[in-house]
């Protein structure tokens, strides 16, 4: 008797895990989590950098549909067969955050290279570590990164730091001054680099109609006012 | 009935042996044995090493240092004891990321503490001193726990016969509690050694992630998986190399006592 008791809990257990929930599973890049937290149709979506959603979709991990903050990194997945065509679904820039109030009146990119000034940037695997680097050696502030005293694994975790006024200033996306969380300034057009969101069906997923329309979704009039009301454009 | 028993525990051994041993073995057969010694090439596994065993180092000293004689008063005797004891347990079945918040919310800079430390000039989250918070707080109740067992275990008559042919109460200590509280002792240190090594999430949040200062061996694996797999698997075979020599020897080690 006890063990069919303990079938009829695992049963569900097992079965949910594997292919009972319609709903398609979504890796989301973690800047977006502002826009798409609990936004439009109902999908399983999780927020984590875009490098580490790539290294998922090639151990298999069972992922139905993937948003990331790079393209180059869908362009890789769509040439290794892992994804169908990516479409576009917003834009981003970078953007110096400071904590609320800016304490340290902090106004440009030179400013975050005086000297004892505590700085937070991504670390160099995630997309944004990467535009943080390009930006700053088109600034030509490579002294920002002599007062980076830690290295964050996604982009929320760089406004995480910036907010909680462990850091004087950290590098972030411009969407990130929209959630009222930080202050800060957007760099300047001459320094900035293209960010491009795109999404992607996974190849092969049994979930495919279900993930297409999220990407339709994404690209579709309410997606493109979900992500414009949290600070993104819209292509 | 005892025809069932015996290879029922037997099956019970092997796959709790197997269940826990084979995840194991997977890194070490993902990582391959040439990507260990190229991995002690690189910098970021070097630097992560280093900062590994420094902050370790620095985090059992206080750990025992300190840790020794609260469990032995605890031990001894205080008001509300088993409250006291079950409190401090807590932080081995806190979840480390909120570990890690907490510190931050108390030696942070809008921290309970925060300012009385800023206003030495002292900043402390984000700083490899936050490391070394970091480990101490995740790994200290496994010492403490075991040292109260430790000295509990021992048994009053002897001391009181000591106590009875004259010696003072450091030479009783010294002579008679310590050697017959060690085995607990050592059980107790070794496994604040191993957690404090693998200590990750309470690490991140409070004492963020940079090469050289901040960043333990777990953070670089976390770091580098995304980026370059193959180096964040050798600093896992590592890690897991080092705590089983930890683990194993304090098992099998020279049986030295003071």
């Amino acid at each position: 008797m006890r063990r069919v008791g303990l079938l009829a809990v695992l049963g569900p257990m097992v079965v949910g895990c594997g292919g009972g929930d319609v709903r398609p599973v979504a890796l989301i890049a973690s800047s977006l989590r502002p826009a798409l937290n609990a936004q439009g149709p109902d999908v399983r979506s999780s927020f984590e950098a875009s490098s580490a959603i790539a290294a998922q979709v090639r151990q298999g991990s069972g992922a139905d549909v993937v948003v990331v903050a790079d393209p180059k990194i869908l362009a890789a997945l769509a040439r290794e067969g892992l994804v169908e065509s990516p479409a576009i679904v917003a834009r981003n820039a970078i953007a110096v955050l400071v904590p609320l109030g800016n304490p340290r009146g902090l106004h440009s990119l030179a400013d975050l290279a005086a000297n004892g000034r505590r700085v937070v940037i991504a670390s160099k695997g995630v997309p944004l570590g990467a535009y943080t680097r390009t930006v700053l050696a088109r600034a030509g502030a490579n002294g920002v990164l002599e007062n980076v005293v830690t290295e964050e694994p996604d982009a929320s975790g760089v406004v995480g730091k910036v907010a909680q006024g462990e850091v004087d200033a950290g590098i972030g996306y411009a969407s990130d001054l929209a959630s009222r969380r930080v202050d800060g300034f957007v760099v300047p057009d001459a320094v900035q680099v293209e960010v491009r969101y795109e999404a992607a069906v996974v190849t092969g997923t049994r979930r495919r109609p279900a993930a297409a329309a999220y990407v339709e979704w994404l690209t579709g009039p309410e997606g493109s006012a979900a992500l414009v009301a949290a600070g993104f454009k819209t292509p | 009935m005892r025809r069932v028993v015996a290879p029922a525990l037997t099956l019970a051994f092997a796959l709790v042996f197997v269940f826990l041993m084979l995840p194991l073995v997977a890194v070490f057969v993902a990582a391959g044995p040439q990507s260990l010694v190229q991995a002690l090439g690189r910098d970021v596994v070097r630097d992560a090493l280093l900062t590994s065993l420094k902050t370790n180092l620095i985090a059992q000293v206080i750990v025992l240092g300190v840790g020794t004689p609260a469990a032995f008063l605890i031990a001894r005797g205080i008001p509300a004891r088993r409250v006291v004891v079950g409190l401090l347990e807590l932080p081995l079945v806190l979840p480390p990321l909120v570990a890690g918040v907490g510190l931050l919310f108390t030696f942070g800079h809008r921290g309970l503490l925060g300012g009385a430390v800023e206003a030495f000039g002292i900043r402390i989250a984000l700083t490899q001193v936050a490391v070394v918070l970091a480990i101490v707080f995740v790994s200290s109740p496994f010492y403490i726990r075991w040292a109260i067992n430790a000295f509990e275990g021992v048994d009053t008559t002897l001391v009181d016969a000591a106590r009875t042919l004259g010696a003072g109460p450091a030479r009783v200590f010294r002579r008679v509690v310590l050697p017959l509280a060690w085995p607990g002792l050592v059980a107790g240190a070794t496994l604040a050694l191993a957690r404090g090594l693998g200590e990750f999430g309470a690490t991140l949040v409070f004492a963020g992630n940079l090469q050289g200062s901040t960043q333990t061996l777990p953070l670089a694996i976390y770091a580098e998986y995304e980026t370059d797999a193959p180096t964040a698997l050798a600093i896992g075979a590592i890690l897991i190399l080092t705590s089983a020599v930890i683990l194993i020897g304090s098992k099998l080690g020279p049986r030295w006592r003071p």
